[in-house]
């Protein structure tokens, strides 16, 4: 294997057809870090990949000849290899992800149990829908926020337990994030980078751990530590509401959250090069060069990323929400340059070889959906969502198939997520009391009583998940 | 057909010969080149955002336009003309007001938990501080981008008063990097830290952090506080590293990541009144528009104040010995230089024509240059001020000269006159203490931390009433921070910042490069409203049908049918724009053709600020197939949006969105205006030219709005007259101030500055009220124990 000759810049590149060129990451780490790591087993890394404006069904799903056609006995799901369906599976799921297929499924008929065709802003990863028209979901936890708190997730402390990335886009607008969480009993949107910049340094800080003035953790954690102490006298004072005192103790504990990062291991490599960004292209390169690399080398195991540009050098809200409501023939288009950029991040995860012999790629599970089904929010709006999953997450999941489960609800897809991540109790993930994750209630909840019990609430969803 | 020919032209001399009316300039005869008397008819050049870079003559001068100014003295008083002639437009008596005062004793932040600050807020405060030259470092700017922004869209909606972690890290990260630049940074090093520049120890600490840090906390540190970060410097060591941890921490305090609003009951006490405790006279403070005083401008073109010092002459203030009621001992000038190639000013003083300072060079930055001068009582005074320049880049502005009384008076240390060491003094009032009022006023005008003379004024307990802030209010108001904190208003309100891009297709046709034209466009629309509130000191009438525009670039000329505006002055738009409504900025689509429900909505809830209900998006989506159906080569698109609106669970919205929609009819997807509709299929192609009719009737408007409308002209003049209106910019002042929706314990100022609107006030006069009132006094929240 040639690896002198390949810059780093080059391998955390990656690309078609160069991929024997291109050595197993394990082999650029540091010796130590090799035989410390060779101890166990490549975790688990998940990769939430979501877009919105919803997605024209024909752009999406292979042809209708293609439809799955075989069922599995036991479970009754029906499905079809992907290496059946010729030319490129649709206009979305292009030629670009025909190295894949083997390690990648499309899935079909899982849905929301939504009565309101309002917009959505966590429906993929929250499994819920808004009860007014505001983009607030009711029920406001993300697979993601679960995860990067989960001791099973980080038995370790981990720099970034979440990469969320929002490249170019503020995470604040609209649809910014599909990352939520609840602070103080109410629905909280978590922040994601839009800096590709500040993403950077935020995995490979460029002089240590954010922290203060000075050279060397001690220095570091002693400016954290008089900060939090400035924090303290203010709400020992006395002279604030109780109200105020909450928002000062909440943000000392974000101060200790950062005071504990910092004694989180460094990288096992070092950053990616990053190419100028003249145009999205290069954005969403750079962004998804930090992620790859981010799980590669340790400092996070779980990714929310974020796509919402149209093309190399377009990205106007206005003008895709007016596509959404009226030109398929502008979305599709529109549609297919995100998802290229899904490609290119399996791409880059397939070429990196980890200890056991799987890629990153096979180690993962990489869940991309749409912010809806029907761009037009009609009445099917939140059914047939839009799903495909690639990588194995180590061989818990099966994979090459299109899948349709035929009216099952997409929460059972998050169970399955958390359940290839270790979280296999119900404690482990439930929120609120809500048995299972997200929304249960709806207009449309007889469709979906057979899998609202308790029992089928917590499954992870059959065939695709080998127990 | 003229028209629509008229705009498609690419040069500014056509049109201009399409009677793009230049004020002040081609429609007198007097400036055949055909641009605003006084301005370079070059074009300028312009920045991402469309707008002159700095020096190329485009920014407004703060000064111009305020209060008591002659018309003699109105730069603008060729577009003041313009708009003075236009028909008036008052409120019909009818008219419901929609807010009413029935709880007067009910406090609008009672019980509200403080607000984080925005980035945007931290930043601004930090850079009115430490300047523009650290905020601008490469390292500070990277860590700034890891504070997550704030939404592009409403803000007010969409803000979320609550940290993650993202921010907790992106503040930390900025505090330490704006640290690092300040100590390596000599200039910053010394004015922000003194004598502990260069040679730190506990008591330049401790001045430290009753100047410096007085001014980035907002007020003085209490006394626990100071004495832990003195110990802490000294168990630090007590040397440069130390002093750069310790500006570190104080960057990121409570009160620099929050709206800390400490109550009155254990708050540090503000410094008692100099006249009631000492006996002594105040400094005394002259700002550079005082014009109690006898001025001798540099340019003799000038009467009065000006703020610009300049090579060609000195500046003189001649102040009357009734003035100088007391001795003094000190003298300070505060002058702002401002410089795109670092070029230092250097600074000449004389007082009575005697030279007290001679070639002191000021870098780019505010300075505040102190000398020792005896001034005796009742005795006139004169003191004189020379700013050499040796680069065309630097400018240099006058704030203020401060007189200072004797040394061992109180206030004597000449800095934003903090007792040091602040001692907490115990109180029961949980009234707001006056660094909060400070703080109030200056955040809601500026989006910054109150700035030397407000919080000077709160150490003196000048800010206990109404008739105390507003002069401090109004002086905001001349500040280039005023005018971009209305710009911020104007960004949630009208959603400026989320602009389509035009169809590619469209704008080849009329020979516009849609690239950036929604950025410029936005720009265009502030640069004319911010002309019309802070220059002009316009009304709710005239702010929303003024025919005045700043399209700095041939295609937005096109587009308007104008001239190119050049500098300050604004051109005339005389193709039927103008107001807030009939803009680029808000007639833009992305689309092959303008969607007039679109703009029904977007006047409804924007402008009108009227609730609509969402559709329902099972009919939405069977009535867009009415769309796909409805053939554009017969019908017009008023016709196809009438049918596909027609049934009767649409109409009950419909009717109020429909009839705005259409009569905007005669403004095409780019704003232009236009005769004919041209219809493309879905792929653009054209298929048909239409005929245009924006006759409405019932446009539904308001009460005692119009029952027809014949078009545009005719929806801005109601507009300009509507009671909705009015009410909706009282509201989006006064939500802006708070980041979030207002709620019925907003209802008595909202009703106070409604009804000033309703009767002819103007919105700068408007927007003061919303901040400064009996409101601004009260407790935010209940102190807990």
């Amino acid at each position: 294997m040639k690896t002198s000759h390949l810059s780093r810049r080059m391998f955390l590149q990656g690309s078609g057809g160069a991929l024997l060129a291109i050595p197993s990451m394990v082999s650029l780490l540091p010796r130590a870090a090799r035989a410390q790591e060779a101890a166990s087993a490549p975790p688990v890394r998940y990769v939430q990949w979501i877009t919105n404006h919803g997605q024209f069904k024909q752009h999406f799903w292979p042809a209708d000849r293609f439809a799955p056609n075989e069922t599995e006995a036991d479970t009754g799901v029906k499905f079809r290899p992907l290496s059946e369906i010729s030319g490129p599976m649709s206009t979305v799921l292009s030629s670009a992800f025909d190295p894949f297929r083997g390690k990648m499924n499309v899935l079909r008929g899982l849905d929301l149990m939504a009565s309101k065709n309002f917009h959505n802003a966590c429906a993929p990863t929250c499994g819920s829908w808004p009860r007014v028209d505001n983009h607030i979901p009711e029920f406001s936890h993300s697979v993601d926020s679960i995860l990067e708190k989960s001791s099973i997730v980080y038995p370790n402390t981990v720099a970034v337990p979440a990469l969320r990335l929002t490249p170019g886009v503020a995470s604040s607008f609209k649809w910014g994030s599909f990352c939520w969480t609840t602070k103080n009993g109410k629905p909280f949107k978590l922040p994601c980078y839009d800096d590709t910049g500040a993403a950077l340094n935020a995995v490979f800080p460029k002089s240590g751990r954010a922290g203060g003035a000075g050279n060397g953790a001690s220095e570091r954690d002693r400016l954290t530590d008089q900060v939090i102490e400035d924090y303290r006298s203010v709400v020992n004072g006395g002279a604030i509401s109780a109200n105020d005192r909450q928002q000062l103790s909440n943000y000392m504990d974000l101060l200790a959250d950062l005071q504990n990062r910092q004694s989180a291991a460094a990288p096992s490599c070092d950053a990616p090069d990053q190419v100028r960004e003249n145009n999205f292209d290069a954005l969403h390169e750079n962004a998804t060069d930090i992620a790859v690399a981010a799980m590669l080398c340790g400092a996070t195991r779980v990714v929310a990323y974020h796509c919402f540009q149209g093309a190399r050098n377009s990205y106007d809200e206005p003008t895709y929400h007016g596509w959404a409501h009226g030109d398929a023939a502008k979305h599709g288009p529109m549609q297919a340059y995100r998802y290229k950029h899904l490609a290119m991040m399996l791409e880059k995860m397939d070429a990196f070889t980890e200890r056991d012999g799987n890629t990153l790629l096979d180690n993962a599970v990489v869940y991309s959906c749409n912010e809806l089904s029907q761009p037009g929010h009609g009445s099917e709006h939140l059914e047939d969502m839009p799903v495909m999953l690639a990588g194995s997450a180590g061989g818990q999941l099966t994979t090459g198939n299109y899948i349709d489960f035929d009216d099952r609800l997409l929460n059972n897809l998050l169970i399955t997520m958390f359940h290839v991540m270790g979280l296999t109790s119900p404690d482990d993930y439930e929120q609120r009391n809500v048995v299972g994750f997200g929304d249960y209630q709806g207009d449309n909840a007889n469709r979906y009583r057979a899998w609202v019990s308790d029992a089928e609430r917590r499954k992870p969803l059959p065939f695709l998940f080998k127990a | 057909m003229r028209r629509a020919r008229c705009w498609v032209l690419p040069t500014v001399v056509m049109a201009v010969a399409c009677n793009g009316g230049l004020i002040g300039g081609d429609s007198k005869g007097d400036s055949p080149e055909g641009f605003p008397i006084g301005t370079d008819p070059s074009n300028p050049e312009l920045d991402a955002q469309g707008r002159p870079i700095a020096g190329s003559g485009s920014q407004s001068d703060p000064s111009q336009g305020e209060p008591g100014r002659t018309d003699s003295d109105d730069s603008f008083g060729d577009a003041r003309d313009v708009v003075d002639s236009m028909p008036g437009a008052t409120v019909p008596a009818e008219a419901p007001s929609r807010f009413t005062c029935e709880q007067p004793e009910r406090g609008a932040q009672a019980g509200a938990a403080m607000r984080r600050m925005t980035r945007d807020e931290l930043v601004g405060s930090l850079e009115a501080v430490v300047g523009a030259t650290i905020m601008q470092q490469g390292d500070v700017r990277a860590a700034i981008a890891a504070i997550p922004e704030e939404t592009p869209g409403d803000i007010v909606k969409e803000f979320q008063n609550g940290h993650a972690l993202e921010h907790a890290q992106g503040v930390m990260l900025t505090a330490k990097a704006v640290a690092t630049a300040v100590m390596a940074d000599d200039v910053a090093r010394e004015t922000l830290l003194g004598a502990c520049a260069n040679a730190p120890e506990q008591d330049c600490a401790a001045a430290f952090l009753d100047t410096t840090a007085t001014r980035i906390l907002r007020r003085p540190l209490d006394a626990t506080r100071r004495a832990n970060m003195l110990t802490d410097f000294d168990e630090d060591g007590g040397d440069a590293a130390a002093m750069e941890r310790l500006l570190a921490r104080v960057l990121q305090s409570p009160e620099v990541v929050f709206h800390l609003e400490p109550s009155g009951k254990t708050a540090p006490a503000a410094a008692p009144p100099p006249s009631t405790a000492c006996e002594q006279p105040k400094p005394l403070t002259l700002a550079w528009d005082d014009e109690t005083v006898f001025f001798k401008p540099n340019d003799a073109s000038v009467k009065g104040p000006q703020r610009q010092l300049s090579e060609s002459g000195w500046y003189v203030w001649e102040i009357p010995g009734d003035r100088i009621e007391a001795g003094y001992e000190g003298l300070e000038l505060t002058v702002l230089a401002e410089s795109t190639d670092d070029t230092a000013l250097q600074l000449q003083v004389n007082v009575n024509d005697t030279p007290m300072m001679e070639g002191v060079e000021l870098p780019p930055g505010m300075h505040t240059v102190k000398t020792e001068v005896a001034i005796p009582a009742n005795q006139d005074l004169k003191i004189g001020v020379l700013a050499k320049n040796s680069s065309e880049n630097l400018t240099a502005e006058l704030q203020r000269v401060v007189l200072q009384p004797q040394p061992d008076q109180c206030m004597s240390d000449g800095s934003v006159a903090a007792p040091a060491p602040a001692v907490p003094a115990e109180s029961e009032s949980t009234d707001p203490d006056p660094w909060t009022i400070a703080s109030r006023v200056a955040y809601a005008l500026t989006g910054q931390g109150p700035d030397p003379d407000l919080l000077a004024a709160a150490a003196r307990g000048q800010l206990a009433s109404v008739d105390e802030v507003l002069p401090h209010a109004r002086r905001l108001l001349s500040t280039p921070a005023a005018r971009q904190q209305f710009e911020a208003i104007l960004d949630a309100w009208l959603g400026l910042r989320t602009i389509p891009t035009p169809n590619d297709t469209i704008a080849e046709g009329a020979g516009i490069d849609p690239e950036g034209l929604a950025a410029e466009a936005r720009r265009e629309l502030l640069d004319y409203v911010t002309f019309m509130v802070f220059d002009l000191d316009a009304d709710v009438s005239k702010l929303m049908n003024a025919p005045l525009g700043f399209p700095r670039s041939e295609r937005m000329a096109t587009l308007y049918g104008s001239a190119v505006a050049t500098g300050e002055q604004p051109v005339e738009l005389s193709e039927g724009h103008g107001g807030l409504l009939l803009r680029v900025a808000t007639l833009l689509s992305g689309q092959y053709g303008a969607s007039p429900i679109l703009r029904g909505v977007y006047v409804r809830k924007r402008l009108l600020c009227d609730e609509l209900p969402s559709p329902d998006f099972t009919i939405v989506e069977a009535r867009e197939t009415a769309v796909e159906e409805s053939d554009p080569s017969v019908l017009t698109t008023r016709e196809i949006m009438a049918r596909i609106t027609s049934p009767d669970a649409c109409m009950a919205c419909h009717t109020m969105i429909n009839p705005i929609g259409f009569a905007l009819e005669r403004f095409g997807p780019l704003g232009e205006p236009r005769e004919l509709e041209v219809a493309y299929s879905s792929d653009g192609m054209v298929v048909a030219e239409h005929a245009i009719d924006t006759f409405v009737d019932m446009p539904n408007l308001e009460i005692g709005g119009p029952d027809q409308l014949e078009g545009p002209e005719d929806l801005n003049q109601a507009l300009s007259a509507s009671a909705k209106v009015r009410s909706c910019i009282a509201e989006r002042l006064y939500a802006q101030m708070h980041l979030r929706p207002v709620n019925d314990a907003d209802m008595c100022v909202l009703a106070a500055v409604e009804q000033t609107l309703r009767e002819g006030g103007t919105v700068k006069e408007a927007w003061v009220q919303t901040v400064v009132n009996d409101e601004l006094f009260r407790s935010r929240a209940e102190v807990s124990p």
